[in-house]
């Protein structure tokens, strides 16, 4: 294996986590027929708070625990808005985006007198912990190992949510919900409470995900989630739904991230531009999906077997 | 309660009316009790967020001034909403159509002044109307959702555009950051100096009413809203539903794309790194107040631009950030499309 190979696996673990986080949260409201495009905000919001109350306690669980419960506030905000109001879900998810970017300012400046970025030199910041039978797996051990522990907790979370899904009761249920929510109510369930625990869930993985963002970096920078709340969504899309599918897609996009940071340093291309190809790359990725999904179709029609595609 | 009867038609208006006067009121709540939480001299920041654009003339009329790429961005999205498409893509969109203007207002210098300002403004709503028609034409050939793609093309455009200013149009002979700037001859005309009102104010009024025209009076605006509105019945009625996924998009772009350039050739001359400060943010915001009719944008846009004016000189001159703006309009974005706060109001005028 060539030298640069294991950094990159190593590498790009550790980016695609907030991917991952944010996906697998957006997953859940995605299955219960909930447009969540609020996962951006959720993670900044997050971002911003785990690092406030670092920086007061001194204490890295506090401060992941304050990012998850003020980024539980403000779904409970959105979600009681959206679905007890009956405002559109997509223009509350524009107005949680536009809340947590904007409040994560004012608030920046009233505790520490600046709107730009924010470093504290002295806070403790997440660091690369060795897990002993990880690191016994021969060839992949270095790679697996020497992450921070949000990262092992996004395996542990997806590893869980595919049973919780698939395996249990409330994972039908919700479903079930995403599928018909007539049909749903007909069957006793009450649709609303299962779409309002699905943005909860997703505004903790998101909180998880925004935790990673600062608390590795010791550092509050304004809109800190840069598109990786929107790049997630992506992922859910092209993962068609699934935990798996939403593995492979974070795996993606982590790797086309490490990839771009790595010529920030390596190459001559200039880095504003380098900043910009994630977001070309998902674009030009939603096209091939499309593509590759029109030709299985097509091949679908010649084995008339198979159960026929739905519509949308 | 009210004296004479309503129609169904009148009485749901009415609603509607209410309700954006009651979320808009609500969101001054906010604002008010934001500011006693934020700012150190509550009553001084007060007098500058609410009254600080009334306070002189040159105020008053550089609030007038920012409304202008409002009235401009919020007319695009009213038309992206009114035809069932998505734009997410403001931001790039605004931005391209400036960056478009600057580099080819500072490169052809020679024309004649007028003929100059339309060539930037034509060449910057293009810019505009490509970006987001690449969204339509990606839904309409891929069936790839515009909402992802518009947000997406658009927030890698800004990355692109913001290369383009440190980079290669940077002007070195400016202490800030800022491009190259378009000849003084390709600029619109400040009818009120000091204030930096120009000219585009009645290019933007004059958009408002021809879009107005279009969507309420032509057979293709017709089209469009029946789209907009129910597009698989609009498809029985044989509408070609394919074009309007694509000509709604490039309408919109167009228009915000229009915006950006008008920012050039009126107010800056020159691109810089924070030129769209929300502004494709901002015009959603001001279509869902407006409803998406054409002529309510602007009494929307003036009422943002008041609000933004507002936070800007309370930032100036007391102690909260200009983004408390923000935190507002985002509880103006939770309100205004509340449905069961206007099914009550509706309810209510029912009695």
């Amino acid at each position: 294996m060539s030298s640069l190979h294991l950094p990159m696996i190593g590498g790009t673990i550790d980016i695609m986590t907030p991917f991952l986080l944010a996906a697998l949260g957006g997953l859940y409201s995605s299955l219960a027929g909930v447009l969540n495009i609020a996962l951006e905000g959720l993670m900044i919001f997050s971002a911003f708070f785990s690092i406030v109350v670092t920086v007061a306690t001194g204490n890295l669980f506090l401060g992941v625990l304050g990012g998850v419960l003020a980024t539980l506030l403000l779904t409970m905000l959105f979600g009681s808005i959206a679905l007890g109001l009956r405002a559109n879900i997509f223009i509350c998810g524009l107005a949680t985006n536009l809340l947590a970017s904007a409040l994560s300012i004012v608030l920046s400046l009233s505790f520490y007198g600046q709107t730009g970025s924010v470093s504290f030199p002295d806070m403790p910041v997440l660091t690369p912990v060795r897990i002993p039978f990880l690191e016994a797996i021969p060839i992949l051990g270095d790679v697996l190992s020497n992450h921070n522990i949000l990262v092992y907790i996004s395996w542990l979370l997806l590893a869980a949510s595919s049973l919780i899904i698939y395996r249990t009761p409330f994972g039908m249920r919700l479903r079930a919900v995403g599928h018909s929510q007539k049909a749903a109510f007909a069957l006793g369930i009450n649709p609303r409470r299962y779409q309002f625990v699905s943005l909860l869930i997703s505004g903790f993985a998101c909180a998880l995900g925004g935790a990673v963002l600062t608390l590795t970096l010791g550092a509050f920078v304004p809109n800190v989630s840069s598109g990786r709340g929107w790049i997630a969504l992506v992922i859910i899309y092209l993962g068609r739904r699934t935990p798996i599918g939403i593995l492979i897609g974070s795996v993606v996009f982590g790797l086309v991230e490490f990839i771009s940071n790595y010529l920030q340093v390596a190459s001559s291309i200039p880095s504003g531009l380098l900043l910009a190809m994630p977001f070309f790359v998902t674009v030009i990725a939603l096209i091939a999906y499309s593509l590759i999904e029109s030709n299985v179709r097509k091949g679908r029609f010649l084995h008339p077997r198979k159960e026929a595609p739905r519509a949308g | 309660m009210a004296g004479a009867k309503l129609t169904a038609h009148q009485k749901n208006s009415l609603a509607v009316l209410i309700g954006i006067l009651g979320s808009i009121l609500a969101s001054f709540v906010i604002a008010v009790i934001l500011i006693f939480i934020f700012s150190r001299q509550p009553l001084n920041t007060m007098r500058y967020y609410f009254i600080g654009p009334f306070m002189d003339s040159y105020s008053f009329f550089n609030m007038l001034e920012s409304a202008i790429p409002l009235i401009f961005s919020g007319l695009g999205m009213a038309i992206a909403f009114k035809s069932g498409v998505t734009n997410l893509g403001g931001e790039g969109q605004i931005f391209s159509g400036a960056i478009v203007a600057v580099i080819l207002g500072s490169s052809a210098r020679g024309l004649p002044g007028i003929l100059g300002i339309l060539m930037l403004l034509a060449t910057g709503a293009a810019a505009g109307a490509l970006l987001a028609g690449l969204s339509g034409v990606l839904r309409m050939k891929f069936r790839i959702s515009d909402l992802l793609t518009s947000y997406l093309i658009s927030n890698g455009i800004v990355y692109v555009i913001n290369y383009l200013i440190l980079g290669p149009f940077r002007d070195p002979a400016k202490v800030t950051i800022q491009s190259v700037s378009i000849p003084t001859s390709y600029t619109l005309t400040r009818f009120l100096p000091p204030s930096y009102i120009h000219t585009g104010i009645f290019i933007a009024l004059a958009a408002a009413v021809v879009i107005f025209i279009i969507l309420r009076k032509t057979h293709f605006g017709y089209e469009l809203r029946a789209t907009g509105s129910n597009a698989q019945f609009a498809r029985y009625a044989g509408i070609n539903t394919d074009r309007f996924t694509v000509l709604p998009m490039l309408l919109s772009g167009g228009l915000i794309g229009l915006g950006g350039a008008i920012q050039i050739v009126g107010r800056t001359r020159s691109a810089f790194l924070d030129l769209t400060a929300g502004l494709g943010w901002n015009g959603i915001a001001v279509a869902l107040i407006a409803r998406s009719n054409p002529l309510g944008v602007i009494p929307a846009a003036l009422f943002y631009a008041y609000l933004t004016a507002g936070a800007r000189a309370a930032m100036i001159n007391a102690d909260v950030s200009v983004e408390l703006a923000n935190v507002i309009s985002a509880v103006i974005f939770y309100l205004v499309t509340a449905e069961a706060a206007f099914a009550f109001i509706r309810r209510r005028l029912g009695e």
